[in-house]
């Protein structure tokens, strides 16, 4: 076979594009069935926006935040679940106090302390208190979505390990594509260099090399020819150091398998999971209908 | 056609279950063998099958598979099996009986089997390739890759059994109902999947089938060995918040059997039409 027909070369030069696209569109999926304030829906029901979302799990955890952050995300998902569970808004504001204690527990230098609050700011994650008394609160959307499901983290019933199990793997999904979103959004206002952090980057770019224009869909066997095919088109032709790229590819599988993106191993290569490639074929469809309302072609 | 119709009568839901069984048989046949491992450990639930049954054709399929094109290989004999000792004998050609009314083995001479042509076509080529580079080669380790094997050659003994025996285990009709959420056929017979059954669905679903007359006495404990069964092949994945299918499962064998069906029903309708 040769490599133009294994491989989608249009997708592989739109990567960043796509990618993007791909992003915004699993945060549009969750906003649209857990907040119900958008519209675009491609997944018919609430369950497959988890399970989609499970997907996504512990990629805050990777290079995307250092650690102390990664430590006042917790504690503030750990507040939203308690106040889902508590129907008790007032614990989404957080005083002076609470902001100190963050500084003595996680040991944050205090002349620091805004250089780690700052980028929960910029992602909204946080955002200015409404009211005198507090310093921030969680934002109203931040909320919406990881509130149900995190209650479960704080209301631990001992005979449902696995419910505990799996919940914790959705709040991670929904908190990671949340964050995924906004730096998205964010460095495409300024132009910056993107954030998507490249193990997550691969492996949505061997998903959209599979993509066959013919009839719209991502053949869901990732064959060995494509992921070399996508190997070479980087290494060789866009000249991205060896080295690097083998580390890079080491995590992006090891990422693949642990989410259970890739299913199964067939005889003609990795299966992939159905959710994963349907958010990727709407991607590319919302990208492509991106294109002509910007080139105006009907 | 949803998992309504399969699961409120218990005939839908019986050819449903038979269907899926020669779905995915045909989808082995294709050379997607790796359907087959979901239904590994299956012989031990059949209830006309005993466990010496499963040791001869594992057997027999795994001696046969080093040289599928050399008939001698068929052929078995009732002293050369191991793992049975000799005065464990009629078991053994217990076994060898019950193959041969499953119509999976012929007798070719006192305590002598062979397998039939068509086993080796349908059972045999298409794993023969994995033994032979797994067992069969010394060289190779790859530790990995044998229980894959074992169960590939277990699932598909499993399938070919039910198939052949044209019967199945209560606790497997259950579970195909239990699935059956995850596809659908639409009016012009387009045929929709999903990779997720909520709560919802799993408990309706479950509702139906626990009040259908033949289900009803012993439906707990066939409820209870078909999740079992489930969670240990790995057929669900993830249960909260929702149940969550593997999806070369919902590709292979529950919509292609959903399709069948309703190709079935379809067929009917027009003879009846006609006439």
């Amino acid at each position: 076979m040769s490599s133009g027909s294994t491989v989608n070369r249009w997708a592989l030069k739109h990567y960043k594009g796509l990618t993007e696209e791909t992003i915004l569109t699993a945060m549009d999926e969750l906003e649209a069935h857990i907040a119900n304030t958008k519209k675009v829906k491609f997944l018919s029901s609430k369950d497959e926006v988890y399970a989609l979302a499970k997907r996504f799990k512990g990629v805050l955890y990777r290079p995307f935040f250092k650690q102390k952050p990664m430590r006042i995300i917790q504690a503030l998902i750990d507040r939203c679940g308690q106040a889902y569970h508590d129907k008790n808004p007032e614990l989404l504001y957080i005083s002076k106090r609470t902001v100190d204690e963050w500084v003595t527990v996680f040991q944050i230098p205090p002349e620091k302390a805004n250089d780690y609050i700052r980028p929960l700011l910029v992602v909204k994650i946080l955002e200015p208190s409404d009211r005198r008394e507090y310093v921030y609160k969680v934002s109203q959307e931040f909320f919406r979505l990881v509130g149900e499901p995190a209650q479960y983290v704080v209301d631990v019933r001992p005979s449902d390990p696995v419910k505990y199990k799996e919940s914790t793997e959705v709040v991670s999904g929904i908190a990671s594509i949340y964050v995924l979103s906004h730096s998205v959004r964010i460095s495409q206002q300024v132009k910056e260099g993107t954030r998507i952090p490249w193990f997550l980057k691969l492996a949505m770019i061997y998903t959209l090399s599979g993509f066959d224009s013919v009839n719209n869909k991502i053949r869901s066997v990732l064959e060995p020819a494509r992921i070399n095919a996508v190997d070479n088109y980087f290494v060789i032709e866009k000249g991205f150091p060896v080295e690097l790229w083998r580390s890079i590819r080491v995590d992006t599988f090891t990422y693949m398998t642990e989410n259970n993106i890739i299913e199964d191993t067939t005889r003609d290569g990795y299966k992939l999971n159905a959710l994963w490639t349907r958010l990727h074929e709407e991607g590319v469809r919302r990208f492509v209908q991106r294109i002509r309302a910007r080139y105006r072609i009907p | 056609m949803n998992f309504m119709t399969v699961t409120r009568k218990y005939a839908p839901l019986r050819r449903f279950a038979g269907k899926a069984v020669e779905v995915a048989l045909e989808a082995v046949k294709d050379g997607k063998v790796e359907i087959a491992q979901y239904f590994a450990k299956l012989l031990y639930f059949l209830p006309f099958t005993s466990r010496s049954v499963e040791k001869v054709l594992t057997y027999a399929v795994i001696k046969s598979s080093k040289d599928p094109q050399d008939p001698a290989m068929y052929e078995i004999n009732i002293n050369e099996i191991p793992d049975f000792d000799p005065d464990e004998r009629d078991k053994v050609a217990q076994a060898f009986k019950s193959l041969c009314e499953l119509g999976i083995a012929e007798a070719v001479g006192v305590d002598r089997i062979k397998l039939r042509v068509d086993v080796v076509n349908n059972v045999v080529r298409p794993i023969a390739p994995f033994i032979a580079e797994n067992i069969s080669e010394l060289k190779k380790i790859n530790i990995e890759d044998v229980p894959y094997v074992t169960k590939t050659v277990s699932g598909i003994s499993a399938l070919y059994i039910m198939y052949k025996a044209n019967r199945l285990p209560t606790s497997f009709t259950i579970m195909m109902g239990l699935l059956s959420p995850t596809a659908w056929v639409e009016k012009n017979g387009k045929v929709n999947r999903k990779t997720t059954i909520s709560y919802n669905e799993w408990l309706t679903v479950k509702r139906n089938m626990a009040s259908l007359k033949p289900l009803k006495y012993k439906f707990e404990v066939e409820y209870f060995k078909a999740i079992g069964f489930m969670h240990e092949n790995r057929i669900i994945i993830g249960s909260y918040p929702s149940f969550e299918v593997i999806g070369s499962v919902v590709d292979l064998v529950v919509a292609p059997a959903f399709k069948r069906l309703y190709d079935l029903r379809r067929q009917r309708a027009t003879i009846r039409a006609r006439k």
